[in-house]
């Protein structure tokens, strides 16, 4: 993908085109995941894989064909976020059901694989563009996704099928709606939105602002690299972490760690070996909400009914992810306009929208301090625990859940 | 039997409809139309609703493992 960007010799495109291509992947993929859930439970969760491992097969093979940009937006951004969307999401949602108190160093292990693979795929990539072209590079990246899509497929088992897939799986569609609703449910999904604002501008003006401090582009793609890096290797001490300090503390942490290192070194970077480490450290800590989101949801919601909250989240993620390019692209823009090579405004920006998130999981952490204390005197006597909280406005925001150690 | 279960259940949620909180009424709600559900549907489908124990290890790295690898060639080839 970001070859074309590079050289765009063979297909004419403006930048701008190419955003879009990248974020109409992610952001398609998260669209279907109700049709997802649907095949689902129609066809089990074997076939809807392999429709997925198919789907991206035939977008990467059609790519290396294109001369035009329509055919790209087509094979890469549509096909391919289809055919992620199938076997993303299914994967993802089967996984928590497998585990209790590793929950989170299992999803954390796991969602290393997009760093690493990352990594490894543009090292490849990069060498075969070099030795063999660009249709060539497609066709192997093509083969490999699919031996190793069908090799997950042939290993992915849901935990002790049949019990899982409960026999009211009708009324899922009713409670989906009333989850709008919930507070923690809307907190969750604040986090995610700016997180993932944060997220993408923070990807995309990293290799910029990278130029404005008079560093080659061979530098900027390192400190490109090293965010990868940050984000495989990051992910699972985050997810050992979480399981022993509770998985909402961890996230709440990470998030605002994150913010910290935008205002502390990003601003403040003005040579290559602080923006390195920011780089790493910013990697390590940006992509939390999608290493932790699975176990905080499960925490939040419970098991029950996490797989039917999981596919609306994503599709509330829709909007984020289609408008962050937009946003990043007008705020990168802006900062260009001066022509001062001044980043503030998109630093601080980016610093912001993950502050945000760190107190909106703030908020929800304090929530769950609430329901665990509720439901603990619900067991206690069940007659008292009613009348507890009531006549109060918002009885889970108390200052001693607030500033409670609590390991939630 | 209907009828019955109508008569046990029922009054007691509605009882002590003042006294619930205002916003978590919705779990009460729940659980009681879950028994009503899972008390007037025959023996089967309650053990369905039984949560099972997650191994918590064992076969499950391995779903980890092709997890990983679902992610790598999902979220890592569009990275490229």
């Amino acid at each position: 993908m970001a070859h074309y960007t590079l050289r765009s010799d063979k297909i004419k495109a403006t930048n701008f085109e190419f955003a879009i291509v990248g974020g109409l992947s992610i952001s398609q993929a998260l669209a279907i995941s109700p049709i997802v859930s649907i095949f689902n439970k129609r066809m089990g969760m074997r076939p809807t894989m392999l429709i997925g491992a198919a789907l991206i097969f035939l977008s990467l093979l059609t790519s290396s064909f294109v001369t035009q940009v329509w055919h790209l937006i087509l094979s890469q951004g549509i096909c391919f976020g289809w055919g992620m969307g199938f076997i993303y999401v299914t994967a993802s949602a089967i996984l928590p059901s497998w585990f209790s108190t590793h929950r989170s160093l299992a999803v954390g292990l796991a969602t290393s694989g997009a760093g690493l693979g990352g990594l490894v795929y543009s090292l490849v990539a990069n060498a075969a563009i070099e030795s063999l072209g660009v249709e060539w590079a497609y066709r192997i990246i093509a083969c490999c996704s699919l031996c190793a899509n069908l090799l997950a497929c042939a290993l992915l088992k849901e935990f002790r099928e049949g019990a899982t897939m409960s026999t009211r799986q009708d009324d899922r569609w009713r409670q989906d709606a009333r989850f709008f609703g919930q507070v923690e449910v809307v907190l969750i999904l604040f986090w995610g939105f700016v997180t993932e604002l944060g997220y993408i501008a923070l990807l995309y003006s990293l290799p910029s602002f990278a130029a404005s401090i008079s560093l080659t582009p061979t530098q900027g793609s390192v400190a490109n690299a090293l965010l990868n890096l940050g984000l495989g290797l990051g992910r699972p001490p985050l997810g050992w972490l979480s399981d022993i300090m509770g998985r909402i503390n961890m996230a709440m942490i990470m998030t605002a760690l994150c913010a910290l290192f935008c205002f502390s070194l990003w601003i403040p970077a003005q040579s290559f070996s602080v923006l390195l480490a920011f780089a790493f450290l910013a990697g390590a800590t940006c992509g939390t909400f999608w290493c932790t989101v699975t176990p905080v949801l499960v925490e939040v919601v419970g098991l029950k009914k996490f797989a039917g909250t999981f596919s609306v989240v994503l599709v509330a993620l829709v909007l984020p992810t289609t408008f962050a390019e937009v946003v990043a692209m007008e705020v990168a823009k802006a900062s260009h306009g001066a022509q001062t090579r001044d980043y503030t405004g998109a630093q601080a920006f980016v610093g912001f929208m993950f502050l945000a998130g760190a107190l909106s999981l703030l908020l929800l952490r304090c929530w769950k301090v609430w329901r665990v204390e509720l439901d603990q005197q619900d067991r206690d006597e069940r007659g008292q625990a009613a009348s507890w909280g009531s006549r109060q406005w918002m009885p889970w925001l108390r200052p001693r859940f607030v500033f409670g150690l609590w390991r939630v | 039997m209907q009828n019955d279960l109508d008569i046990q259940i029922q009054p007691r949620p509605f009882d002590g409809a003042e006294e619930l909180p205002p916003w978590p009424a919705y779990v009460c709600r729940d659980e009681v139309s879950q028994s009503i559900e899972t008390l007037a549907d025959d023996n089967a489908s309650n053990i369905a609703n039984i949560e099972p124990v997650p191994p918590n290890g064992g076969y499950g790295w391995i779903c980890s493992f092709a997890v990983f690898l679902v992610n790598s060639h999902t979220w890592g080839v569009n990275a490229v």
